[in-house]
């Protein structure tokens, strides 16, 4: 019975086999899925998506530490910073707004950091409830205010951070 | 190290180094981050009275492989206004421990002077934090670091 074959160069011009000199197919494939990993990885929701779980990761770490933590007389993070924090995050996530760094503040409390390039900026809360937010760079006179417990407020510096971090 | 009876020197010249104890992970994009700074009453080393090494002095070796930077007196922020609320000066105060004659700490009191020291407000606060944390660049470390503050630390988690 006579097979049925067709020629390499009679494939419709589209598919995999364009992007590549060699029609062969087990290496195209696997090129093709690397790259679409390493697209993946790449994609600003994935790096978001990594950067928020890292953030809860260290959020949640900081809940085993003792007073004089780092060394010096710094208190720990009490569980009203703990809540104020989560809420930060919980927060940020819907704002698509991933932070740098979260970590224990020597304050008193959780620090939530940002960082893009020189700019930077913090949402520190505290043991006592406040809650403290800030932008700067290298130079020049750093924006600090305190936040109201609402929604709002935060809301509302996490729009300001935003606008300082893509200036 | 040991205080052995030694007096208060109270005078502190402009550029004498202080020295403070970091982790591994204590630096952001190249300078120390703000989360690491606590004040008032933060305590430092005076140079005058001890060598970088000494910050990391512990008879049970608890500060082994953190690292130590230097800030300067001048450093510090003579006066932080407010618009609404008093401003705030800073000074430094020699604060002899019986095991570490250099111990000193960072202070505050509201202006004009009165002598008492006065905790300033958060926002106040964090703007020292920001204004010393500038200066304390990579060039200021005077002992690298090896490892995080704390075992436990989010870092090493």
């Amino acid at each position: 019975m006579p097979q049925l074959a067709i020629h390499p160069e009679s494939r419709p011009p589209f598919g995999l086999y364009q992007d590549f000199e060699r029609h062969d197919e087990s290496i195209t494939a696997r090129t093709s899925a690397l790259g679409v990993r390493f697209d993946f990885r790449e994609s600003a929701f994935w790096s978001n998506e990594v950067r928020f779980s890292d953030a809860w990761k260290r959020l949640r770490n900081t809940t085993t530490l003792a007073d004089g933590w780092d060394t010096y007389q710094a208190e720990a993070p009490n569980a009203i910073a703990h809540d104020l924090a989560q809420r930060v995050l919980t927060t940020l996530e819907g704002a698509w707004l991933a932070p740098a760094r979260v970590l224990p503040s020597a304050e008193g409390g959780i620090a939530i950091s940002f960082v893009a390039g020189d700019r930077r900026a913090e949402i520190e809360v505290y043991n006592t409830g406040e809650v403290v937010a800030a932008t700067y760079s290298s130079r020049g006179e750093p924006a600090v205010w305190e936040l109201r417990d609402t929604e709002d407020a935060l809301k509302t510096a996490i729009a300001s951070i935003r606008v300082h971090l893509a200036d | 190290m040991y205080r052995h009876g030694r007096p208060i020197l109270a005078e502190f010249c402009p550029d004498e180094p202080l020295y403070l104890r970091y982790g591994s992970d204590d630096f952001v994009a190249g300078t120390l981050d703000v989360s690491v700074l606590h004040f008032p009453r933060a305590s430092v080393n005076r140079g005058r009275l001890s060598e970088p090494e000494d910050a990391l002095f512990s008879e049970t070796g608890e500060y082994n492989g953190l690292g130590v930077i230097e800030l300067r007196v001048s450093d510090l922020p003579e006066t932080i206004a407010q618009p609404q609320g008093p401003a705030y000066t800073f000074y430094m105060e020699h604060t002899p421990l019986d095991d570490n004659y250099s111990h000193s700490e960072i202070c505050s009191e509201q202006a004009p002077c009165t002598g008492r020291l006065r905790t300033p407000s958060k926002t106040v606060k964090m703007r020292f934090r920001i204004e010393v944390s500038r200066m304390l660049t990579a060039e200021r470390i005077r002992i690298a670091a090896v490892r995080a503050r704390i075992a436990h630390n989010p870092t090493t988690a």
